[in-house]
């Protein structure tokens, strides 16, 4: 496996354009371009800006977001969302995120595409706050949105990359069991100490997932050579 | 010679009101009874018409009654497609007087028809009461009938806030729950659901039905709210389609058209509170000389909305509370700085175009709200 850096030497704008009409910038399509003209890739792996979505609803607004769903209590003042609507707003989302890369390789390229969804999130609102990463000033006070709000957005967020994945005839590769706890959040012996991030155990698991991919179903003993791409 | 016609005011002559008239200086409002001003709480309903009025009313920094929102992180135009912002609460259009009290009743906890959610193709539910409010339906039953529940109490505090009510009268033509009366916005099969004759059956309302709707819409309205004033208008939009075989489209336009307008002259005459705004006269008169529809002839054209608003400024606005000079001077539709935005995030579903498959695919025209 190599890993790759595309924006080596550094260089920015990774991205052209704001927000909503962001766009990949002319120096990092010509990186991808340069690489795919290497052809000695069996397959792309891409883990584009997934804890951009966690990150964006770890923490409660005001007024609290909330789903019309009983199992999920909802804090006084909340205003709820439905499903299909918070749907649209995480397919823009994701559409900036992820179905950027998504499109602009498989317009280059016919090679197998993997897409990994970010990790589940943290259930545990003590691990979050204790985590060490840039969020860690900010979250030590912050009113958290309830677990059960954060994984339900999560596995909309997995069905809406879902989406993009069979649009461009992408493999969408879903944690694997092991890294997820029975209620579907981040299993704890995954965290890394960060409230976004999962650690190298859940890497290797995933590893495992992917040679399983790579190699139809049985695990592969040796590294296929293969890129992975990071901005 | 003396006879009845002589030394009337100007406005009673057709040649000296509309004929030899410019056509931007023809109006048939006369004499408000009311006025409002920029700070009075407005609440608009009724057809995709009502839309219109709503957006200058916005564009011009009226003070419109806004209770059921959108979570304000949602991006503006995602909420604006799902139904928040174009109303004071996701009610989507109210086409018929009958629509209109049945909504103040459901709010009031007085009505709750039997009528159940609808399915969509795609397996989520849609509420038969606004079924194209929410672009992809709803996920489940429960998360149907707990956006509902947050939905009437949301209208029910919206007509308790609203110091004048805009209601636009659009149709006559309905279908309704043969079970309990309950009207439907668009028949069942259109946009969510199924026909079921034994269950559903066409109405088409009754000068009488709609007076009597909109007196006890009314008499509700003012058990909430005893100083809310009413403003009527009629759309000037064309049917889209009618359900009546027996019947031409146009002649069961200008027979729905009749029926609204007579119903908002009853409720005017017998009703206290209550104005009746020209809107249809002067879209549909003569001397809009064929420009005041657009290409498919059924929306009201920019110069025919500008028309439209200039008179109910000129009325209806209190005097010390006129707009900006070069707000009244500059056509709404022009290129004035956020109109674009504006015009994307009012861009409203007309459900009624539903009715007729043909122009909902573009076939004979292009419809603009």
């Amino acid at each position: 496996m190599r890993f790759v850096f595309l924006n080596k030497p550094r260089f920015q704008p990774n991205f052209a354009g704001p927000g909503a009409r962001r766009a990949l910038s002319s120096r990092l399509t010509g990186a991808l371009e340069a690489l795919l003209a290497e052809r000695r890739w069996k397959a792309l792996l891409l883990a584009p800006l997934g804890n951009e979505c966690l990150a964006r609803f770890l923490v409660a607004d005001d007024p609290p977001l909330a789903l019309h769903d009983p199992s999920i209590p909802a804090p006084a003042g909340a205003v709820p969302v439905c499903i299909e609507t918070l749907r649209c707003w995480l397919r823009e989302i994701a559409a900036r995120n992820a179905g950027l890369f998504l499109s602009a390789l498989r317009e280059r390229t016919d090679l197998p595409l993997f897409l990994l969804p970010p990790p589940p999130p943290i259930a545990s609102e003590r691990t979050i706050r204790e985590g060490k990463g840039p969020l860690h000033a900010a979250l030590a006070t912050a009113r958290l949105n309830p677990p059960k709000l954060r994984l339900a957005i999560w596995e909309l967020y997995r069905e809406v990359l879902a989406e993009l994945a069979r649009e461009t005839m992408t493999t969408l590769l879903p944690p694997p069991a092991a890294t997820r706890d029975r209620a579907g959040f981040l299993h704890p012996s995954c965290t890394r100490g960060d409230p976004t991030h999962a650690n190298a155990r859940y890497g290797a698991c995933l590893w495992s997932e992917i040679l399983r991919h790579l190699s139809g179903g049985h695990p592969e003993p040796a590294s296929p050579p293969r890129m992975e791409l990071s901005t | 010679m003396i006879h009845p016609y002589r030394d009337l005011p100007d406005h009673c002559y057709w040649a000296r009101s509309v004929a030899h008239m410019p056509p931007d200086e023809v109006d048939p409002m006369l004499e408000a009874p009311f006025r409002l001003t920029r700070r009075t709480p407005v609440l608009t309903a009724g057809s995709c018409f009502a839309d219109r009025i709503t957006k200058e009313l916005d564009a011009r920094g009226y003070n419109l009654v806004m209770t059921e929102r959108g979570h304000p992180l949602l991006p503006r135009h995602i909420a604006r497609a799902h139904g928040y912002g174009r109303h004071a609460a996701r009610y989507g259009n109210i086409y018929t007087a009958r629509q209109l009290r049945q909504l103040l009743e459901r709010a009031m906890g007085l009505f709750e028809p039997v009528e159940p959610p609808w399915r969509l193709r795609n397996g989520n539910w849609a509420d038969p009461f606004r079924p194209t409010v929410q672009p992809g339906g709803f996920v489940s039953r429960h998360e149907l009938l707990a956006d509902r529940a947050r939905h009437l109490a949301c209208v029910r505090t919206a007509f308790g806030t609203a110091r004048v009510f805009i209601f636009t009268l659009g149709l006559t033509e309905a279908w309704h729950s043969l079970e309990d009366g309950a009207v439907f916005p668009v028949a069942p099969g259109v946009a969510a659901g199924e026909l079921d004759k034994t269950r559903h059956g066409f109405v088409d309302f009754s000068v009488e039905e709609i007076a009597a709707d909109l007196a006890r819409f009314l008499s509700l309205a003012r058990k909430i709210n005893p100083e809310l004033k009413v403003i009527l208008t009629v759309s000037p939009v064309p049917l889209a389609a009618t359900a009546r075989p027996d019947r031409h489209v146009l002649a069961a336009t200008t027979l729905s058209k009749a029926k609204l307008r007579l119903a908002a002259e009853i409720s005017c005459r017998e009703q206290p509170g209550v104005a009746y705004f020209p809107a249809y006269e002067i879209v549909t008169g003569p001397h809009g000389r064929g420009r005041h529809f657009t290409g498919g002839l059924r929306d009201a054209s920019p110069t025919a909305i500008k028309r439209v608003m200039a008179s109910f400024f000129r009325h209806f606005a209190q005097e010390t509370d006129a707009p900006p000079p070069q707000t009244q001077e500059t056509p709404p539709h022009t290129a004035r700085p956020g109109d674009r935005r504006r015009a994307r995030l009012f861009a409203a579903a007309c459900d009624e175009v539903l009715n007729d498959e043909t122009e909902c695919s573009g076939g004979k025209s292009s419809h603009v709200h």
